[in-house]
């Protein structure tokens, strides 16, 4: 039943900006992709052209090979959650539910047991007599999930589908929708500028920017080797730093960041000239004593409290400013002015594309 | 100090004061009897005039033209407004907002005597569409002077009102709705159907109770463009008053007549409340 969706160099500019810029994108059967990005990154122009309230320029939306463009939105077989689920407010839970079977003609017989079905699934049975105004946004959601369900599309679309949630109620619902899509194997983009939620929910990311997909990969690939700069800063990497190329161990390269040097893997994309990012994040900054060998001196500038760990602004003694986090361990924070001696964990940074 | 702001509320209760003090002269008036051969009238209180009035088979038959015409301008008003209604709320062409919204605000500032007379010059027996159909070797039909003709200049003149009324009613459905709709497999005519017209109906009803209201009240038009063959409330009072020149009688007409259009309209608003109550107020009952 599922179903490989994909994109090939799909375009759409507003008043001679560029919305999409040429994205090509294959989604396997059954995967859930996220398209993260900052708002006016294209990503949910993407989602709203496969719907069809959008007519790109160019390119092609395929489903299984078949040509979805031609289409008009009520004859493709999406089924799309809208960022403020946009129930119908003159109809019952069930009614909603049941609104896509209706349109489709489906038999009474077979969608009342389809309708029940979508309301077991999304646990909200008992609020079928209700009106939407009557639903909590946790029970709103589910209404708007099981009307996209019981029509068993072939791609599944969610705009920014935890946007309007608390932020227990979301955790919750994000791994509830994660469990839901992968037994019915439905294709699922999820469009969102919540990084966690991306890494939380994803098969795979596509990072946007600019109408442009600036990496694609699984989560842990994205957020262990981001391949620009701009996806680094969107994966909350806190220190980008200048680095020159020193040397090579086998395949792996030494780049030296001031004083401090790090041997790091080569970067995702390959980068020929200029001046190297390195992406380290907080972790990657290690604080110990000054006298470690290789360390560089620095100063604790200020320190935070993060829980677990603490997070520490350095300024080092070759006048850069690092962030750096630790773990606690029970421990109290370090007291800003006190001298350090830092390192970089070369394993836990990556070369970037500026 | 607490009764300073009612002070606020002085002039606009005068004004009222004002108004109701003639309505309560003019039902005064048709409790009573006119002196012959003057404008006065004398009591004592007397139902002698609502008989009369009741009696009258004028009176009735203009009740009933009166609220058949009303009615078919507000059908057709109804019928003309929503898709122009529906057009300024969502066309995305610019373009053709403003070509209707333009059409609109200019019916709303010419003047109703020189629209009566531009349809006269349009559809009067020798007017533009006669000529033309003459001119094409096809006989004339009558579009003034007539029902016809009342009805075109007072749905004309009602359009505005109907249009801008629905107009904000249409705009409070978010879209999002209709491409819900439309992404669970409804057609455009589906989704007007099932998810846009449902949920206008209050804003319909509205605005049909204002076209309703200003049908049953027009005055300018019938006279005019019915050329003294139609008979709706207003021009029959009026004329009474010039012939019978018996205000008690004329007042205890009006008075009726005022009750009946009363009555239309609360049923109207019952049914408003009603529509409104089923979509919005099926949420604030928890």
């Amino acid at each position: 039943m599922s179903r490989r969706l994909e994109i090939d160099d799909l375009a759409k500019s507003y008043a001679g900006v560029d919305a999409i810029a040429g994205v090509t994108l294959a989604v396997p059967a059954g995967a859930l992709i996220t398209l993260l990005g900052p708002s006016g990154c294209g990503k949910t122009t993407l989602m709203r052209s496969i719907a069809g309230f959008v007519v790109p320029d160019r390119g092609r939306i395929r489903v299984d090979g078949k040509d979805l463009l031609a289409l008009p939105p009520e004859k493709r077989s999406t089924a799309m959650l809208f960022q403020n689920y946009s129930l119908f407010p003159h109809m019952t839970v069930a009614a909603n539910v049941g609104f896509g079977l209706r349109m489709q003609r489906v038999p009474r017989t077979e969608a009342e047991p389809r309708i029940a079905e979508a309301l077991r699934l999304t646990r909200i049975t008992e609020l079928s007599a209700r009106y939407p105004a009557q639903l909590s946004g946790g029970q709103q959601q589910r209404v708007a999930l099981a009307r996209a369900l019981v029509t068993r599309p072939d791609i599944l679309l969610l705009d920014e589908p935890f946007g309007a949630l608390d932020q227990t109620l979301r955790e919750q619902v994000q791994i509830e929708l994660r469990k839901l899509q992968q037994s019915l194997g439905i294709t699922t983009l999820v469009v969102t500028h919540d990084q966690l939620e991306a890494l939380t929910l994803s098969d795979l990311i596509a990072v946007m920017n600019a109408g442009r997909i600036e990496q694609l990969g699984p989560p842990i690939e994205i957020y262990d080797r981001p391949a620009t700069a701009f996806v680094a800063r969107f994966m909350g990497v806190e220190n980008l730093l200048t680095a020159k190329l020193v040397g090579r161990d086998g395949d792996r390269l030494r780049v030296a960041v001031g004083a401090l040097e790090a041997t790091v893997a080569p970067p995702v994309a390959p980068i020929y000239q200029g001046p190297l990012t390195l992406a380290a994040r907080a972790d990657a900054v290690r604080i110990g004593a000054v006298d470690v060998p290789g360390a560089v001196g620095a100063r604790i500038a200020f320190a935070s409290n993060r829980g677990a760990s603490a997070l520490y602004e350095l300024a080092t003694d070759d006048g850069q400013v690092l962030q750096a986090a630790e773990e606690r361990r029970g421990g109290a924070l370090r007291a800003p002015g006190t001298r350090v001696g830092i390192t970089l964990a070369g394993e836990s940074c990556s070369i970037v594309k500026a | 100090m607490r009764a300073r702001p009612y002070l606020l509320l002085v002039p606009a209760l005068a004004a009222l004061a004002i108004f109701a003090a003639a309505f309560a002269l003019f039902v005064t008036v048709s409790f009573s009897t006119a002196t012959p051969g003057t404008v006065l009238t004398h009591g004592p209180a007397t139902l002698a005039n609502y008989r009369s009035v009741l009696a009258s088979p004028l009176a009735r038959d203009t009740a009933i033209t009166t609220l058949r015409l009303a009615g078919l301008m507000t059908l057709l008003t109804a019928l003309l407004g929503y898709p122009l209604a529906y057009v300024l709320a969502r066309s995305p062409s610019r373009l053709l907002r403003r070509t209707v919204l333009f059409g609109l605000v200019v019916t709303f500032l010419s003047g109703g005597v020189t629209r009566a007379y531009a349809w006269l010059i349009i559809l009067g027996n020798k007017g533009l569409i006669n000529q033309t159909l003459v001119a094409l070797g096809l006989s004339p039909v009558k579009l003034a002077y007539n029902e016809t003709g009342v009805t075109i200049g007072v749905v004309h003149f009602l359009l505005p009102f109907f249009v801008l009324t629905l107009l904000a009613a249409l705009k409070n459905i978010p879209l999002s709705l209709e491409e819900a709709a439309r992404n669970l497999g409804a057609s455009r005519w589906q989704v007007f159907i099932r998810v846009v017209l449902p949920l206008s109906i209050p804003g319909l009803v509205s605005a049909a109770s204002l076209s309703f209201a200003g049908a049953l009240s027009a005055f300018l038009f019938p006279e005019l463009l019915g050329g003294g063959r139609v008979h709706m409330a207003s021009n029959v009072i009026y004329e009474t008053i010039l012939t019978d020149f018996n205000l008690p009688r004329v007042a205890a007409m009006a008075a009726l007549f005022l009750v009946l259009a009363l009555a239309a309209l609360a049923l109207l608003g019952l049914l408003q409340r009603r529509s409104a109550h089923l979509w919005a107020g099926a949420g604030a009952k928890t």
